[in-house]
């Protein structure tokens, strides 16, 4: 390294090294700091999209828990108004004073409580249904909103129909559950806000994605309007179908069609995979 | 010799590769893991050795040693550059070229007739170590992580390798092209460089023996990574 041999240095040359060397360092100093400044600009505007990412979060655990208040609030309401009084009736009617009563009073007492208590049972059927549809335990999706269309159907104000083209094998049971959820949820808010004259639900199969698509022709948001209202405090119902979204690694899409005639809401589920449980 | 400021880096660099071998015995039960740090405690070594041999010896063909240190200071930086990188491409690469590197400075050190140092290898080593360099660079810059560059104790090793091998690069190059006066004008340059080298792998020890007393959480960012 240190034993150095020369006789003549030819002009220039030593201009050569310097500029040489100088614009090498230059371009070593410049290039590292260009990657340290960079660096620095990705990672600030990650932890702001981690930021947004952490709010947005917030919001939709709010609105979850919100949900879950909201419906334990509704059947408390329901057994404390409805199944209470019916089951205080029955007890009237059962009192200890009916052994003392003639028999003719005693049997109609009896009846009465009797179908007092039939439709305590009825109510409490209605409350479990409205947990957990037994037609979407029992027989699946396919069934359980063709059974809501039908229900709405036969109201005779709108017209509902489902169509499933390719649903030959179930979503799991939970997956099922969120997206009928979610199908309620749209349902319910298109007859609330849009003042539709029909409701149409198709479903297919794309790319190993379970695609259900509502067509109405009322008023409709788009996906601007979805995206705005998730962010606000506003649109519990919305919020609630992306938390379900979130759990069901699905997409949702609010259009309005080209025709301008319609609005076409897309969720897209991805098929379960088949090796993981 | 006079004393000037140049001699007293000349002086300063036969003592530079101290610093980084001091840090490591220091540290050693933080270091000891490391293999990484093992190979800049290796050339650091040779540094020594090859620089004691050329100073304190009388050496007749100082050419082969001259080859041998190109060598092993391209094989180890590049061992380095390849151990920190994450992409099996680039590796199998590194390694390739090592083995092409090792047939040329051979084939170099038997027929070649330099008047002073082997300036062809020494280009080729920092070209070569130069772009793996940028490689290391270019995919630290390109990962989502939540830990900066700067954190991270290769990444002033691999700046101090850039730093010492583009400094010295024109005036190894250009070596056998000037006369004894010029090149031990330019040659304080490189010793500034090296110093400096070993300025920043003494930095990266620092760091490295920093992070494992306090140890950072493995992941910040859960959602992005």
């Amino acid at each position: 390294m240190f034993l150095l041999q020369a006789s003549s240095t030819s002009p220039g040359v030593s201009t050569a090294m310097f500029i040489g060397t100088l614009g090498m360092l230059v371009l070593i100093i410049s290039l590292v700091i260009f990657i340290i400044m960079h660096q620095r600009k990705v990672l600030r505007y990650q932890l702001r999209l981690q930021h947004l990412e952490q709010e947005q979060q917030s919001v939709l655990i709010n609105a979850s828990v919100r949900m879950q208040e909201e419906e334990r609030q509704r059947i408390a309401a329901d057994l404390h108004d409805d199944a209470g009084p019916l089951l205080a009736t029955a007890r009237l009617y059962l009192n200890e004073n009916l052994v003392n009563q003639d028999k003719n009073t005693q049997l109609q007492s009896i009846f009465q409580a009797r179908q007092i208590l039939d439709d305590t049972i009825q109510l409490i059927r209605n409350i479990s249904h409205s947990l957990m549809p037994p037609t979407l335990k029992n027989f699946g999706l396919e069934s359980a909103i063709t059974d809501i269309m039908q229900k709405i159907s036969g109201s005779g104000v709108i017209n509902a129909s489902s169509r499933f083209h390719e649903y030959k094998e179930r979503l799991k049971p939970e997956k099922e559950l969120l997206v009928y959820r979610m199908i309620q949820e749209l349902i319910n808010n298109i007859l609330k806000h849009s003042n539709a004259s029909f409701i149409h639900i198709t479903q297919n199969m794309q790319d190993s994605k379970c695609m259900l698509r509502i067509h109405h022709d009322g008023r409709g948001i788009v996906q601007a309007d979805f995206d705005k209202l998730n962010k606000s405090n506003i649109g519990l119902g919305l919020k609630n179908i992306s938390s379900r979204l979130r759990v069901a690694k699905g997409k949702i899409f609010f259009e309005k069609d080209g025709s301008q005639t319609y609005y076409k809401v897309t969720l897209e589920i991805p098929q379960d995979d088949p090796y993981n449980n | 010799m006079t004393r000037t400021i140049e001699d007293f880096f000349f002086y300063l660099i036969l003592f530079a590769d101290f610093l980084f071998i001091c840090l490591y015995f220091f540290f050693f039960k933080y270091i000891r893991a490391n293999k990484n740090l093992t190979i800049i405690l290796l050339y650091c070594v040779v540094n020594i050795v090859v620089n004691s041999v050329l100073e304190f010896a009388s050496f007749n063909n100082p050419l082969l040693l001259y080859s041998f240190f190109t060598l092993s200071e391209f094989f180890l930086f590049s061992t380095f550059i390849m151990m920190s990188i994450i992409n099996t491409s680039m590796k199998r690469v590194i390694v390739v070229t090592q083995i092409l590197f090792s047939i040329f400075i051979i084939v170099y050190a038997t027929y070649a007739k330099p008047r002073s140092i082997d300036s062809i290898p020494v280009g080729i080593e920092t070209i070569l170590i130069l772009i793996f360099s940028f490689y290391y660079l270019y995919e630290q810059m390109s990962k989502v992580e939540n830990q900066f560059i700067y954190n991270k104790y290769q990444f002033w090793i691999i700046t101090g390798m850039m730093i010492y091998l583009a400094g010295s690069f024109f005036i190894y190059i250009f070596a056998n092209l000037v006369d004894r006066k010029t090149l031990h004008q330019f040659w304080f340059l490189t010793n500034v460089f090296y110093t400096l080298k070993n300025i920043l792998f003494a930095i990266g020890i620092l760091i490295y023996v920093k992070q494992k007393k306090n140890p950072a959480p493995e992941n910040l960012q859960p959602y992005l990574n």
